[in-house]
């Protein structure tokens, strides 16, 4: 803890912001502790779990085992990010109307992996999304219900982009 | 049949938005001013007795508030009410007995801070022998704790008819000995709690499955009487048993009150390993007598299961593992003789059905090897043997409804059995094993059997649910919402739900004994219906205006069938005329159940759910296998959410098929956990996926609300024998060990083979004759 201080730069989740924070802060903690972003959840702390997946620059990354000071000047994306409060991201409807989501604390971090997922693969087959999402662990759901929820955003995201 | 406008519906979870969104607040997520945190120095081996103990170090660092050991805690021996053996401590006092007893506790202004304390703190041990498995433990050579001779925790002998007769009668006997590991819940989110203490009062903000039990064990502790403790209680991320008994809240809470302050404490996932509640392993001896048309007679038992240093939920768990599984068919006799034991790990506890995926794992193998041993088809000899409806079991059991031949019919049919039983292909194999569980279990219920519901309504129209049992993932409140949707006509998203706030609340139980839906489900029925009259009586007595019918969110009147006025319209006029009281329906639900005599008999459930699971394999070239396909077909009852009853399939499944396929602590001889992060126990990943296939039998069960059971426990309880059962239609191995990973697979596989082979060339010697079964870690898997 007597770690130097230093200033961090980056863009967290649209917006410029600006902090001093010991060098070893580790993203997760500066997501949770000092920018009280709760949403992105701390289960392994060991990259293991994916309960801490945010997105660097649209890649998503376990935030437990990166430094604070790697997102210098990046962008970063959390959870929080994805909804305005009144609507959802069709990502998070298609959660809710797969039945993906039981206790939920594996659920942030899944929807950031899928966000990264469709970005890169629009209309991913199931044994892409299994691939791909690997690195989130469930222990309620089986999984069944998220590939159908992937499938489902990504069905719905692809029928917008053709409506707009 | 019924139709229902929310019931047996997909509706979605009431707390979903705020899961999705990030806005879910679990305990961990509860960020307080003028925080104080905790850390706890935790043994460092599995037996020992602590010869020095030294803080003082550790005291004087900069930034520390405190550093506690057992002498520093005046009710260090009330911990801890679970279990009848009250033979744990708050802190270990002159021995530890597993890595992970707490020795010492440091309360510092930051996390960081406490755990560079913690490395300050000297202790020096005598190291003492370490009993690590069943075996050894039942030997009593050496002793777990000094304090407990022979290492017994728990006996259990029962006999009911004359098994030495029916064993002497009997044309078949098959079984043999089984073992099932103990394996870890590994419920996502560790464990975390804040407490604030206040003038005398306490308030402590964490996760549980029994509210009323930690507030009692907080109590107990601290010495603050419970009505001075309000329990907060926060999202709750898996629990599966893990969140029956839980120290950190207990222990952050009497922080809290030695501090006079706000203290939390959170796990790390290494500490959710070593000092939580993992499952008993078990050691089952099974053997069941038939006579030569397959009739089951008798069935006889020899049971060990691992305690741990302390007793937790053991003794409840290895009662039920003792006892359930044998009332799925008709036995004429049975004897049993259990004994829990004492061993240098962790406390062992509740783990998703409580005890019977060890004995049934045993029970469905011996099963699938008196089939063979008849000649029959096991699904056959499964059907020739249930119980019927409106039949008593051998121990107790008394069913209202049983759709267990509807399950198999089903379970046959989606798997093709038949066709792929007639047709083998080579490298192939299906297994099949049937399952029995309690829908809202009265054992280990001292205090009574039922549930009880509040449901207020406030002058806005507000509905509110109040109960003391726990939103754990599994979707009660969701139930609860669809419950008063059904029963009221609003929108079940507009309900609210209150689960477990300890000052605002009925009394619970738990969370636990797959009750809430059957048990706690109908006492919300009963105060929706308790509501709806009190609504019409007040306006009729009090507005004259009636008499009406509370239907489809709005209030009718009951002759005209006309509508008077919107639910909303009747809930003001309902407040004004009492000055502004809310109304409160009251339900409660007091099933006739018995807690069970002496001898463990009883009708434990108000009902039963029934279930049969098969399992589908393949054996690759390389000599492992896969888990390609299992079916789950559930006697449900009545289903309430379609699509969160099928979540709860797809997941004990996957769950009950990683705890026999990859899952393992891999504890040694030591008593170390070999495994003890998420990488190394190996929970099962979006690439371990089976195809699953989920279905359910409706029996409407006439004590469940609809007539609905449960689905919680069931789907976990046979996958693992139906895999075992498999892997021997495959190879024509007997896995009688769990786990069963592919690298061991393939060891038993290449023994046989060379077993073949000897037996064609006797001249050639094998290798490897009478070697140990390595750990499964060190097989490379
Ligand atoms: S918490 Fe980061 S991977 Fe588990
Ligand atoms: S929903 Fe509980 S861990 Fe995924």
């Amino acid at each position: 803890m007597n770690a130097t201080m230093y200033e961090l730069e980056l863009t967290l989740n649209g917006k410029k912001v600006k902090d001093m924070i010991p060098s070893d802060m580790l993203l997760i903690d500066y997501l949770r502790n000092v920018r009280l972003l709760t949403g992105s959840k701390k289960a392994c702390g060991a990259g293991e779990c994916g309960a801490c997946t945010v997105l660097m620059n649209g890649r998503p990354i376990y935030s437990c085992i990166t430094l604070a000071l790697q997102a210098q000047g990046k962008e970063i994306e959390t959870i929080e990010n994805l909804s305005d409060g009144d609507t959802l991201h069709p990502i998070q409807e298609a959660y809710l109307d797969a039945g993906a989501v039981q206790c939920g604390y594996c659920t942030p971090g899944m929807i950031m992996s899928t966000k990264a997922l469709l970005q890169k693969e629009p209309q991913p087959g199931t044994q892409c999304i299994k691939e791909a999402m690997a690195g989130n662990l469930c222990r309620c759901t089986g999984y069944q219900q998220i590939i159908e929820a992937v499938q489902l955003a990504s069905e719905r995201m692809e029928q917008r982009r053709r409506d707009s | 049949m019924n139709e229902y406008k929310y019931i047996g519906k997909p509706v979605r979870r009431i707390d979903g938005q705020a899961k999705v969104t990030g806005r879910a607040v679990y305990s961990d997520d509860v960020i307080l001013p003028r925080t104080l945190h905790a850390k706890v120095l935790h043994a460092r081996q599995s037996h020992a007795k602590i010869l020095l103990l030294d803080t003082e170090q550790a005291k004087a660092y900069p930034g520390v508030a405190a550093v506690y050991t057992a002498k520093d805690i005046a009710r260090n021996d009330k911990y801890f009410r679970m279990g009848d053996t009250k033979d744990t401590w708050v802190l270990a006092e002159e021995y530890v007995r597993y890595i992970g007893d707490m020795v010492a506790i440091v309360v510092a202004e930051s996390e960081e801070i406490a755990e560079a304390a913690l490395r300050l703190i000297k202790v020096e041990y005598e190291p003492l022998p370490v009993v690590s498995s069943l075996q050894q433990a039942k030997e009593a050579k050496d002793l777990t704790r000094c304090d407990k001779p022979g290492n017994v925790a728990m006996p259990i002998v029962v006999e009911r008819g004359d098994v030495e007769k029916d064993f002497a009668q009997a044309a078949v006997v098959a079984g043999g000995t089984y073992t099932f590991p103990s394996l870890h819940q590994v419920h996502l989110e560790p464990n975390s709690a804040t407490a604030v203490y206040n003038m005398g009062k306490l308030a402590v903000y964490c996760a549980s499955q029994m509210w009323f039990h930690i507030r009692e064990d907080i109590s107990a502790v601290t010495g603050i009487a419970e009505k001075d403790i309000e329990i907060k209680p926060m999202m709750i991320g898996g629990a599966f048993g893990a969140r029956n008994d839980q120290p950190l809240p207990v222990i952050t809470a009497l922080l809290a009150v030695m501090l006079k302050a706000t203290v939390k404490m959170t796990n790390t996932r290494l500490e959710e390993f070593l000092a939580c509640r993992p499952a008993l392993g078990m050691e089952i001896e099974t053997w069941i007598a038939a006579d030569a048309e397959g009739n089951f007679l008798s069935k006889k038992t020899k049971l060990l299961s691992g305690f741990g240093a302390y007793s937790s939920d053991g003794d409840a768990v290895t009662a039920i593992a003792c006892f359930r599984g044998d009332n799925n068919y008709r036995f004429r006799s049975t004897y049993v003789n259990g004994t829990g034991l004492y061993l240098n790990h962790a406390p062992t506890g509740a783990y998703r059905g409580f005890g019977n995926p060890q004995m049934h794992f045993a029970l469905e193998q011996a099963i699938d090897e008196l089939a063979v041993k008849l000649n029959m088809d096991p699904t056959e000899l499964r059907l020739k043997n249930f119980m019927h409806n409106h039949e008593t079991s051998i121990h107790g059991f008394r069913y209202e409804t049983n759709g267990i031949r509807e399950c198999m019919a089903q379970a046959k049919e989606l798997m093709g059995w038949d066709e792929k039983r007639k047709n083998k292909t080579p490298g192939k194999g299906i297994g099949v094993a049937a399952l029995i569980h309690c829908s809202g279990s009265r054992a280990g219920k001292p205090e009574f059997a039922g549930s009880s519901a509040l449901l207020r309504l406030e002058s806005s129209g507000a509905l509110t649910v109040l109960i003391g049992e726990s939103e754990i993932g599994q979707g009660m409140n969701t139930v609860c919402t669809q419950i008063v949707a059904e029963e009221l006509g609003v929108d079940p998203l507009s309900v609210n739900v209150v689960m477990g706030d300890t000052s605002l609340t009925p009394f619970s139980t738990g969370t636990n004994g797959s009750k809430l839906t059957s048990n706690l489900g109908i006492a919300i029925l009963f105060a929706c219906k308790d509501l709806k009259k009190q609504m019409s009586d007040c306006l009729r007595e009090r507005w004259g205006i009636g008499p009406v019918e509370i239907k489809n969110g709005a209030a009718y009147g009951e002759y005209t069938g006309e509508k008077i006025m919107s639910f909303d319209e009747a809930a003001v006029k309902c407040s004004h005329a009492f000055n502004g009281r809310p109304f409160y329906g009251v339900g409660i639900f007091e099933p006739k159940t018995d807690l069970g005599d002496a001898t463990g008999y009883g009708n434990l459930a108000p009902a039963y759910p029934f279930g049969v699971q098969m399992a589908e394999v393949t054996v690759h070239d390389n000599g492992t296998f896969t888990v390609d396909k299992i079916v789950s077909v559930h006697d449900i009852g009545k289903t309430i959410n379609s699509q969160m009853a099928m979540g709860q399939v797809y997941g004990g499944v996957l769950q009950g098929m990683a705890g026999v396929t990859l899952e393992s602590l891999a504890i040694n001889k030591e008593g170390i956990y070999q495994a003890n992060t998420l990488l190394e126990y190996k929970p099962p990943t979006f690439l371990e996926m089976p195809e699953i296939v989920g279905s359910f039998v409706e029996t409407i069960d006439p004590y469940g609300p609809y007539g609905a059971k449960c689905i919680a426990e069931p789907p976990i309880i046979a996958v693992a024998p139906a895999v075992a059962n498999a892997l021997y239609d495959a190879v024509g191995i007997r896995f009688e060990e769990a786990p069963i990973t592919p690298a061991i697979f393939r060891k038993k596989l290449l023994e046989k083979q060379r077993e073949n082979q000897r037996q064609n060339q006797p001249e050639k010697l094998p290798e490897n004759q009478g070697q140990q079964r390595t750990n499964p870690k060190e097989a490379g898997s």
